[in-house]
């Protein structure tokens, strides 16, 4: 009960995201400033580097979901545990597509952080609640970043990995007893 | 060009050999029976693949004509589950997963209408009757959630398309919410059937189900 007063709250969840070094809904201050004019190699720059700062705040979340469900997983059992590692290992290539993504543009993916402060969890029905939470979070992130993107590549690579995400709340949602697709377009919001 | 099984959507002008390849191996599957009792059905649906191909990679380039591709496909998808609600081998709780995954459709289809007219082009009408015609011969709750599996694989593959070609950033995030609302139908229909509700970590509709 505790944990799902929390995950109701809207300034806890942007403090925690803030806290997991998160810049919610795509963290996209340096496309701003790198949407000047300019001609040739200086717009492929600024496009490049706008690039990296919206896929390396995707890769903070996905850094804080794979953290969330490596933590969460004693508490799982039976096909939720199954699901949950299955969930993890789907983040985690999320991560090293982006990373490699971001590699290739000539910067540097961003790293775990050494601890995440996650909320206290106690029951399987509260580390549910935390993933979708997350899931949630990346999922409006995603939405965010997708036209800030400026290859297409990247965009596709963004909406297979929101659409995944998008499954994954699903199948937590069915886990919590609640009704698994409850909006005909998934905002990501909670 | 394909992968497993599965026709890849590209930009460019049609490829007769590729869509030629994929029904073969749509046929050869079926002469082998691997894809059991739903082979049938997923054969049947090249004719709307034969449709989705030459919406999303030989149509004239632009939003419009991407969107209005979107448009006749949602409003199949919206005909394709009243079918499957009317089609007699449901139980309670299945048909009321058809009845809202149609609602979410048309609820697609109308958004997608509204964006169109306000790019001053006018909604394409009807449904390609061929795609339809399998879930007539559907026995079985099974075969309607296979059949709704293809559908829906179909419908994902063409947004995931439709994010390399959409210039407007506004449609860029409907489309990849409605996307995104597609592949929630997915992992349901793939937890009716009992298998992975989500096997693939990039989910862009053309991985084998």
């Amino acid at each position: 009960m505790e944990f799902e007063r929390f995950a109701l709250d809207p300034i806890s969840r942007r403090r925690f995201f803030r806290a997991s070094g998160v810049a919610t809904a795509g963290g996209s201050a340096a496309f701003l400033a790198a949407c000047g004019s300019g001609s040739g190699d200086t717009r492929n720059e600024t496009a490049a580097a706008a690039d990296i700062a919206v896929l390396n705040s995707a890769i903070d979340l996905e850094n804080t979901a794979i953290a969330a469900y490596t933590a969460g997983a004693p508490l799982l059992k039976g096909e939720v545990l199954r699901l949950g590692r299955e969930f993890l290992g789907q983040e985690k290539e999320h991560a090293d597509a982006l990373s490699t993504a971001v590699t290739q543009l000539g910067g540097h993916p961003s790293r775990p952080k050494a601890a995440y402060d996650f909320p206290r969890v106690r029951t399987q029905r509260d580390v549910l609640l935390l993933a979708n939470m997350i899931e949630h979070e990346a999922i409006a992130a995603y939405l965010d970043a997708l036209p800030k993107l400026s290859s297409t590549d990247l965009r596709a690579m963004a909406a297979s990995i929101v659409t995944n995400e998008a499954e994954h709340v699903s199948v937590l949602l069915g886990a919590l007893g609640r009704p698994q697709v409850p909006t005909a377009f998934v905002a990501g919001k909670a | 060009m394909r992968d497993s099984g599965r026709l890849i959507i590209e930009d460019g002008d049609a490829d007769t050999a590729a869509i030629a390849a994929y029904e073969a191996t749509r046929r050869d599957a079926v002469r082998r029976g691997l894809a059991a009792g739903g082979a049938v059905i997923g054969a049947a649906l090249v004719p709307a693949l034969l449709s989705v191909r030459n919406a999303f990679a030989a149509a004239p380039q632009g939003d419009a004509a991407i969107v209005a591709s979107a448009i006749r496909l949602e409003n199949t998808a919206v005909a394709a589950y009243a079918a499957a609600v009317n089609s007699g081998v449901l139980t309670p709780q299945f048909r009321r997963t058809a009845v809202l995954f149609g609602r979410q459709e048309a609820a697609h289809a109308a958004a997608l209408t509204a964006a169109l007219r306000g790019l001053g082009g006018a909604p394409p009408a009807g449904t390609d009757a061929k795609l339809l015609s399998p879930l007539k011969r559907a026995r079985s709750q099974r075969q309607v959630a296979q059949f709704a599996i293809e559908l829906e694989n179909m419908v994902v593959a063409a947004y995931f398309d439709a994010s390399k070609k959409l210039q407007q950033g506004r449609l860029l995030q409907t489309t990849a919410q409605i996307m995104s609302n597609e592949g929630q139908h997915l992992a349901v229909l793939r937890q009716a059937l009992g298998t992975d509700p989500v096997p693939n970590a990039f989910e862009n509709g053309k991985a084998s189900t």
